[in-house]
């Protein structure tokens, strides 16, 4: 059975660290081109998110492969977007292209339901040992590959260096796809932690400082925003992204029970889990006198889309400018470039302003 | 010469246009030129430093900028000391110009942005995405259906008495109202005036919307020339609208004064002769080293690559876009 993955980072790691345990392994997926983008958006209802074009995409270049056994799965938390409802869309898409596709859900709520997810497509051999052991090999990379992916983050400011940043990176997130255990996992932790203490830190103050809030799924994929950032950060803006794939990963009632009394007043009573993380990370952001908050999700992105006007008001409420941009097929990198950049030059000169108030 | 005679260059390359503008010390135009590029940014350059050219041999340049979405092409064949966006230029120009303003309504050939500004700092900014709906493309394609010059639109909006209603939430839309509304019988002046409307409620529906809009409102940009536009602007806030004689360079002069502000002595800036003489040219490429696929674009002259844009890592060395002093 060939196992698929959204996109070729972070999710790729611990899904297939997930199926290892199981007895399986994990396609590389492709890579996602200008091809595979362009395949995605003219397969897809125009008002698909832009991570399900994404998904559509590859799945039209996995069929191209001549792959006929192919498995969607998604959404491991409560989610109340349609990333997680996409199963019968793909299916009825790739139904007559596809026999053997399928679509299941991972993950859930406890042990309970995850177990019965995994039995729903593994059958009742699968344990509940294996079951746990799986999951617990699943949450290990999810937590180190963000944590990686934080530090570096900072670390591209932080560190006048930024080709070593680079290269910790990739050999960070090498070690932890090899790691075959939880005590090889803990190994590498440590290993990055060492290496990280022995780079060279910058002492001049932040330009600016700028918390990230938004769509977890496009900034734990899509790098190639992520790059663009760290441009910046080169530049002298540190930049704070405490969100991650474990956020989504790793929720349950009991997790974002806290968060929303966090939130209070802000959240509607009906919101998805990606809107509390988003509120909750921008509230704490705003409480550190953050200079700004950049809000970055996926267009069409229902979630994140309910999201933007209460973020807007967290912002407006602390006194801190904020900037959604939404990452899709409809827009021109130009444009980002200039808004991020334009973003920045604000921040610096608001900050400049009250030091000479000072 | 001496250094009471120094000049800051800034070059505004857009979509539809070239703006340049010279500054003295005390930040007054000493000259400016706007020059549609038709698509030829490197000879429409070439010609807008040309037409300042007198000015720039009798006085010693101290810093050039440049912005607009052409901004690192022209940064490389003019040799800029300062390459920066055009929502940074466009605060710092109209800052300039009106230090109280806080307000900025822009309207470019194909973007359109909003710029708010706060005791002569900018607090917050919007900008289009990828549909022109609410910028100067709209007009064009007005003007050609009309069959006017768009420098007339504007004339011809304010004879009107009884504008009529026009789908201006996008292009395609608002042509086929057009073609209907002039079936109907409506005048041409009544359609140009509902036209002009309907671009400003997209703009305020689009990069205007939740924004705390408050006079003074400057109306910047090539498209600030058209009263109509300006009139349904100021009905559509119901505040007093201003359009600087200066509009259509605010951004040029933007990024002269970034130039100035980074005083960074002497200039890279090229000698007009230098920069007409140049035999400067593109070659793009996409980048497979990763599974970004980076469209890199070099900028070559003489054979010799002069700089390079659209990599998304080291590998393809950038052109520096630095954070405003």
């Amino acid at each position: 059975m060939r196992y698929f993955t959204f996109s070729w980072g972070k999710n790729y790691i611990a899904v297939r660290a997930l199926l290892r345990v199981l007895g399986h392994d994990l396609a590389t997926p492709p890579e996602i081109t200008a091809s595979v983008i362009e395949r995605g958006i003219s397969a897809a209802h125009p008002f698909l998110c832009f991570s399900g074009k994404l998904v559509l995409g590859q799945l039209q270049a996995q069929v191209d492969r001549g792959e006929q056994h192919m498995t969607f799965m998604s959404s491991l938390g409560p989610e109340a977007c349609r990333c997680a409802d996409t199963s019968e869309y793909l299916e009825s898409l790739f139904g007559t292209m596809c026999p053997a596709f399928s679509a299941h859900r991972i993950g859930g709520d406890g042990i309970g339901t995850a177990l019965d997810n995994l039995q729903s497509h593994f059958g009742p051999r699968i344990t509940r040992t294996q079951c746990m052991r799986a999951y617990a090999m699943f949450f290990g990379k999810v937590d180190l590959l963000d944590k990686i992916e934080r530090h570096c983050l900072a670390l591209f400011y932080h560190c006048p260096d930024p080709e070593r940043v680079r290269a910790l990176q990739a050999e960070a997130i090498r070690r932890v796809d090899h790691a075959h255990g939880m005590l090889s996992l803990w190994r590498v932790s440590r290993w990055f932690d060492r290496v990280v203490a022995t780079l060279p830190k910058r002492t001049s103050p932040p330009l600016a400082r700028i918390g990230i809030v938004g769509g977890e799924h496009i900034l734990s994929e899509l790098d190639s925003i992520l790059m663009r950032l760290k441009l910046l950060a080169e530049q002298g803006v540190l930049l704070d992204w405490r969100g991650g794939f474990r956020c989504l990963a790793r929720s349950n009632e009991a997790r974002l029970a806290p968060l929303k009394e966090q939130c209070g007043a802000y959240l509607s009573p009906d919101v998805s889990t990606s809107e509390i993380f988003s509120c909750a990370h921008a509230l704490d952001f705003a409480a550190e006198r953050y200079d700004g908050l950049l809000h970055i999700y996926a267009f069409g992105c229902m979630p994140q889309t309910a999201a933007k006007p209460i973020l807007q008001r967290i912002a407006k409420d602390a006194g801190i400018p904020m900037m959604s941009l939404a990452i899709g097929d409809r827009f021109a990198e130009e444009g980002l470039d200039n808004r991020v950049e334009a973003f920045v030059d604000l921040l610096h000169s608001r900050r400049t302003s009250r030091k000479v108030a000072v | 010469m001496n250094a009471q005679d120094m000049v800051w260059v800034g070059i505004d390359v857009g979509s539809i246009s070239c703006k340049v503008a010279v500054l003295d010390r005390s930040g007054a135009c000493l000259a400016s030129v706007y020059r549609r590029t038709q698509g030829r940014v490197i000879e429409a350059v070439k010609d807008g430093v040309n037409a300042v050219g007198g000015v720039l041999r009798s006085h010693p340049v101290a810093g050039c900028g440049t912005t607009g979405s052409a901004r690192q092409l022209v940064g490389a064949l003019v040799g800029a000391d300062v390459v920066k966006n055009e929502i940074t230029a466009h605060a710092y120009g109209a800052r300039h110009l009106r230090p109280d303003a806080q307000t900025l309504l822009e309207i470019g050939g194909e973007d359109s942005k909003i710029i708010l500004m706060r005791d002569g700092l900018p607090v917050d900014f919007a900008m289009n995405t990828v549909c022109a709906a609410g910028t100067g493309a709209f007009l064009d394609q007005l003007a050609g259906r009309l069959g006017i010059a768009v420098e007339d639109l504007g004339a011809l909006a304010l004879q009107s008495s009884h504008e009529v209603a026009i789908a201006g939430r996008c292009t395609v839309f608002a042509e086929s109202d057009i073609i209907f509304k002039q079936q109907a019988g409506h005048r041409m002046e009544d359609i140009v005036a509902g036209a002009c409307r309907s671009l400003a409620r997209n703009y305020l529906n689009d990069v205007g919307k939740g924004k705390d809009i408050a006079p003074p409102v400057l109306l910047l940009g090539g498209v600030a020339a058209n009263a109509g536009i300006e009139r349904a602007f100021a009905d559509a806030l119901g505040l007093p609208i201003e359009v600087p004689r200066e509009h259509n360079i605010v951004g040029a002069m933007g990024a002269a004064l970034l130039a100035k502000s980074v005083s960074r002595s002497p200039s890279s800036m090229r000698t007009v002769e230098s920069i007409l003489a140049s035999d400067f040219t593109t070659r793009a490429f996409v980048c497979d080293h990763c599974s970004n696929h980076c469209e890199i674009v070099q900028f070559v002259e003489d054979g010799v690559t002069v700089g390079t844009v659209g990599g998304r890592c080291e590998r393809w060395a950038r052109t520096a876009t630095a954070v405003a002093p």
